[in-house]
């Protein structure tokens, strides 16, 4: 091994080893180099909060659950949820730019429709919900959903999603 | 002093130990074929047409203004990908398909992150993605290996890479990845919840969290969860346990009973999180392969299959073709069951063996005697020896389809009824060491 290569590989070991120590110490992201935070938060109480995408279906008017990768794809349930969270508590007049997410969401959806990557119904439109239940500390299965509170929404009649 | 020159010692011998290249060669193979597997069906095209309401760059994107491409550019970098990854895992141009390996996996693997929320678990892909681009990773179990080695025929130790470090730090570097991606999940637990993490029902929490209503980007595979989580005293367990193993983990780098607890230990721990609450770590479990000594592994199974008889080939050692051929042969033969015998200059010893050869009929066609006694030549030869040899393994099927064989036989003919015409189409090399396996 020559020395100017034995150099170039330890400039790359310590670029790689500082690069991820820095993030862990400074607690800070910088993608690929991250301190790993995930689960880090602990929870106390038996509650359950989750931002909730539904879809309304136009012929029944029935709600459905647009949280399914085929529906959402590319996003995935995880990653659209946290970027709706986002958008809600990152920006002060929010609700245009919520508007604008649920429209993408919901044109996204029949579009994959009509390309028949899935197999749901038409829809008239798209709500977001911050959904909250009540787990049991038991751990037994049964599930109260204590409420659920809208946060936006577009329909056929607010904008076209055609 | 005396410690800056310890120090530097102890650097350079945990990085730049001189080892062969075959444990490198497996990893580069296991671990690009397992992302060629993984990655096949991924398809980034539709981030193309997503709202810019969604545009959250992370560090790298924003850092480098790097956009999103259109969709019909996007289809392309993953087709180029797709081809880069298998063309790594066969190690045929290996520094080119590495390189564009990792070029084209930093953006396609990132792209997805900057839509709201960052997966962490292809980070360290990235990474090693750019590791296996800078290594040497093709000089063993590579098919630039073999086209080497055929190329030079019996040549001269000079083919075979001696141990160097190069073969040492690339795989030092990803186990050293892995252990600061653990510290780093270990040190946020400890910096955002302190010891509350494990002896509150904060496990409990999760694991009911993620099974009433799975929200991770996949969904738990068992209903254990429940239970665990009424065991208040199994899920403290579990969380102290949990961090044990992710801030102890860079004890797996200087120590090897540590190394035998603490690597299997976080295997397990993510797959008990995939089955109980849902997130995938494919990468993560697929990296651990550099864990695995394979040159250990290769030899235990040499010396487990060493006992049975070898298969006997006889060639024409005048003819370049034939010796570059048997010096692919020897290369593959790593659990050594091939015996290679010249027929040209080593007859008196076959003659004395092999009573029932013809001197004339092993200079025209390669015969094989197979450990049970049978005698084929040809295609029929390469198929028998196909059974020997690993690689073979993989064409087997192939090779008993109806039809192949004809095809096999007339091909065969063709090649050595030529490979004299207007004088052998390579030269005899003369001289040189037997050339080793891969």
């Amino acid at each position: 091994m020559s020395r100017h290569r034995r150099w170039l590989v330890c400039g790359v070991i310590a670029a790689v080893i500082g690069g991820s120590l820095y993030d862990i110490m400074t607690d800070c992201e910088h993608w690929p180099f991250s301190p790993y935070p995930m689960y880090s938060d602990v929870r106390r109480e038996y509650v359950l909060k989750r931002f909730w995408l539904f879809g309304i279906e136009k012929e029944t008017g029935r709600e459905m659950s647009l949280l399914d990768a085929q529906y959402v794809q590319p996003f995935d349930r995880s990653r659209l949820t946290h970027a709706l969270m986002r958008i809600y508590r990152g920006q002060v007049d929010r609700q245009p730019l919520l508007s604008r997410a649920l429209q993408d969401c919901w044109v996204r959806y029949e579009a994959l429709r009509r390309a028949g990557r899935h197999h749901g119904p038409p829809l008239s439109g798209v709500q977001l919900y911050l959904m909250t239940w009540q787990l049991a500390s038991s751990g037994h299965q049964a599930e109260q959903q204590a409420s659920r509170e809208l946060l936006a929404e577009v329909t056929d009649s607010t904008d076209s999603g055609e | 002093m005396r410690w800056y020159w310890a120090l530097r010692q102890r650097w350079h011998s945990f990085w730049f130990e001189p080892v062969e290249p075959v444990n490198l060669g497996v990893c580069r193979l296991l671990f690009f074929g397992a992302f060629f597997l993984l990655y096949l069906p991924l398809d980034v095209t539709l981030w193309a047409g997503v709202s810019d309401v969604f545009w959250m760059p992370v560090w790298l994107f924003r850092r480098f203004h790097l956009p999103v491409l259109s969709a019909p550019m996007l289809g392309m970098f993953q087709g180029f990908w797709k081809v880069a990854l298998g063309l790594s895992c066969l190690g045929l141009f290996t520094r080119t398909a590495t390189s564009a390996s990792f070029l084209f996996g930093v953006y396609l693997l990132g792209l997805p992150h900057n839509f709201g929320k960052t997966h962490h678990f292809d980070a360290i892909v990235v990474f090693v993605l750019g590791i296996m681009a800078l290594a040497r990773c093709g000089d063993s179990w590579s098919v630039d290996r073999l086209i080497a080695v055929a190329r030079r025929g019996r040549g001269s130790s000079a083919v075979r890479p001696v141990p160097s470090g190069e073969y040492a730090w690339p795989v030092r570097l990803v186990w050293a990845l892995m252990a600061l991606i653990f510290l780093g999940a270990g040190v946020s637990k400890l910096r955002h919840s302190g010891f509350d993490w494990i002896v509150s029902d904060n496990l409990a929490i999760m694991l009911l969290q993620h099974v009433y209503q799975p929200v991770a980007q996949a969904d738990p595979l068992v209903s254990w969860s429940f239970a665990v989580a009424r065991a208040r005293w199994l899920c403290q367990l579990l969380a102290g346990a949990t961090i044990v193993l992710e801030v102890g983990y860079p004890l797996a780098l200087i120590s090897r009973r540590a190394r035998w607890v603490i690597v299997p230990g976080a295997f397990l721990m993510q797959v008990g999180i995939r089955l109980l609450m849902g997130p995938t770590f494919h990468q993560f479990l697929i990296c651990n392969l550099f864990w695995v000594p394979w040159d250990g592994v290769g030899r235990w199974l040499v010396c487990r299959f060493r006992g049975r008889q070898p298969c006997a080939v006889f060639f024409d050692g005048a003819c370049g073709l034939c010796q570059g051929t048997v010096s692919v042969i020897r290369s593959l033969d790593l659990m050594q069951r091939v015996d290679c015998y010249d027929a040209r200059h080593q007859w008196p010893v076959i003659e004395s063996k092999f009573p029932c050869l013809n001197q004339e009929a092993c200079l025209e066609e390669m015969h094989v005697i197979t450990p049970d006694g049978k005698c084929v030549t040809g295609f029929y030869a390469y198929r028998e020896l196909a059974w020997v040899l690993p690689l073979g393994w993989v064409a087997l099927p192939l090779l008993y389809l109806p039809g192949v064989s004809l095809v096999g036989r007339w091909v065969y003919t063709f090649v050595a009824s030529r490979r004299h015409r207007g004088g052998c189409p390579l030269p005899l090399r003369s001289g040189g060491t037997i050339v080793t396996p891969l």
